[in-house]
């Protein structure tokens, strides 16, 4: 038998390493586009069953780990309600400030706009950064959209859209960029991201006055992101590392970690 | 072909299982990696060579579908990973079953960790490739410590399940 040029084992290693050459080298742009557009459109059903399914689980394991202080739950409850009732009076009152407040502060009037609400179907597995929701360019969404919570807050924009589902990148994405002012004094900056983990408003100008609790919206500039949408407050502000300009260290409103209904902002109605 | 597809079929359930599911009930960066663990399970126990390769190559495709990673991190990270591991556990393990377990306990550790490691080396390689940055967070804190619990935790669950007559079949 004639010997063979090349060991069958290397032959192996070889035919693996080129097929794994070829799909880093082409696998952004020729492959995973399309098999990531079909496997999202055959796998959806699923992924909604096994999240929703997983939700209720937690939520069940959530209320009978809360059994124990019901009882005293219930009591304080009593009581906060009687407070309650004194202070629905003062309520329509505080309505109209907001209001007023709302057209000061330049906070988005979301009646304006068209939303889309979507359930929450996946989130990274390895940790923060998106989230999955059920609707995709079959309900009109687009990448680039702005993506918030019922109130007004946001917590992210459309990445990527398939048939039924969409990828929304979230605000705590360490690649996530948004031009945002401080309500308060109005100093501009862009808000990143940190790994999943936190946010911070950065390129502050020296010379702007930014300080810790002032309220942080969307600037609106850059065009995909309406102005008005509430970010969050600032709780400690430093300087850059280059010295060039101030950072400030944001806390989100938003409890990105535990979403489940989000709105999609399409447009102006 | 039937153990291919068996094989195919069980890595896209452990993925929806994983991104969709075990998602509620763990913190961010804890979540146990039920692929890897499976591949740590079949470098362990598994008797075959080339379905092992196809399940490696469909397993790091369909996460890489799965968690937009650019196509080719996850498949270089299982297979760096999966080699590694079978060299470990080829030279170290033992007849005594206490060791054994111990290096069991070792190898879901090293996997767990080598294979957070290979992902964000890879993920560096695919950023200079493509001119961007794929953000990924890793660092030795309680989050990979409690990974490597779940983890060791879930390895147990797979062992009891495959052991089974029926399962037991695919193995060999």
């Amino acid at each position: 038998m004639p010997k063979r040029f090349l060991p069958e084992k290397a032959v192996k290693i070889f035919f693996i390493l080129v097929l794994i050459c070829i799909l880093f080298f082409l696998g952004q742009k020729f492959i995973s586009v399309p098999l990531r557009y079909t496997f999202y459109k055959l796998t959806y059903p699923f992924e909604k069953m096994f999240y929703v399914s997983g939700r209720t689980l937690r939520s069940t394991f959530d209320f009978f780990g809360s059994i124990y202080d019901l009882k005293n739950e219930n009591a304080r409850l009593l009581k906060e309600n009687n407070l309650l009732i004194s202070e629905i009076t003062g309520l329509k009152e505080l309505e109209q400030e907001n209001k007023i407040l709302r057209e000061q502060l330049n906070l988005l009037p979301l009646n304006k706009f068209s939303l889309e609400n979507c359930f929450v179907i996946g989130e990274n597995p390895q940790g923060g950064g998106w989230i999955l929701i059920d609707k995709g360019n079959s309900k009109g969404i687009k990448a680039g959209m702005p993506v918030i919570v019922s109130n007004g807050m946001l917590v992210g924009k459309i990445e990527e859209v398939y048939a039924d589902s969409s990828k929304v990148k979230l605000i705590t994405d360490s690649t996530s960029a948004i031009n945002a002012v401080d309500t308060e004094t109005q100093a501009k900056g862009i808000v990143k991201g940190e790994y999943g983990l936190g946010i911070v408003m950065d390129m502050i100008s020296q010379s702007d006055s930014i300080n810790a609790g002032d309220a942080i919206i969307t600037s609106g500039l850059g065009g995909d992101i309406p102005k008005g949408l509430f970010i969050g407050n600032v709780q400690e502000v430093k300087n850059s590392s280059d010295k060039l300009f101030q950072e400030a260290l944001i806390i989100p409103k938003a409890k990105l970690s535990s979403l489940e209904i989000v709105s999609v902002i399409k447009g102006e109605r | 072909m039937r153990k291919s597809i068996i094989f195919f079929l069980t890595i896209v359930f452990l993925a929806l299982v994983q991104g969709s599911f075990l998602v509620n009930f763990f913190s961010d960066r804890s979540i146990p990696n039920l692929i890897l663990i499976f591949i740590i399970y079949i470098v362990i126990n598994a008797k075959f060579k080339k379905t092992g390769i196809f399940i490696i190559l469909s397993a790091g495709i369909i996460v890489d579908i799965l968690y937009y990673q650019p196509i080719g991190v996850n498949v270089i990270s299982f297979f760096a990973v999966a080699s590694l591991i079978g060299f470990f556990y080829k030279h170290f393990s033992a007849y005594n079953a206490y060791f054994r377990f111990l290096i069991l306990a070792i190898s879901i550790s090293l996997g767990v960790i080598l294979y957070e490691l290979f992902v964000l080396l890879s993920l560096k390689i695919a950023g200079l490739i493509y001119g961007v940055i794929f953000s990924y967070s890793f660092s030795f804190d309680k989050f990979l410590l409690g990974k490597i619990f779940y983890s060791f935790i879930f390895y147990l669950i797979f062992y009891f399940i495959f052991k089974k007559s029926y399962f037991k079949k695919l193995f060999e």
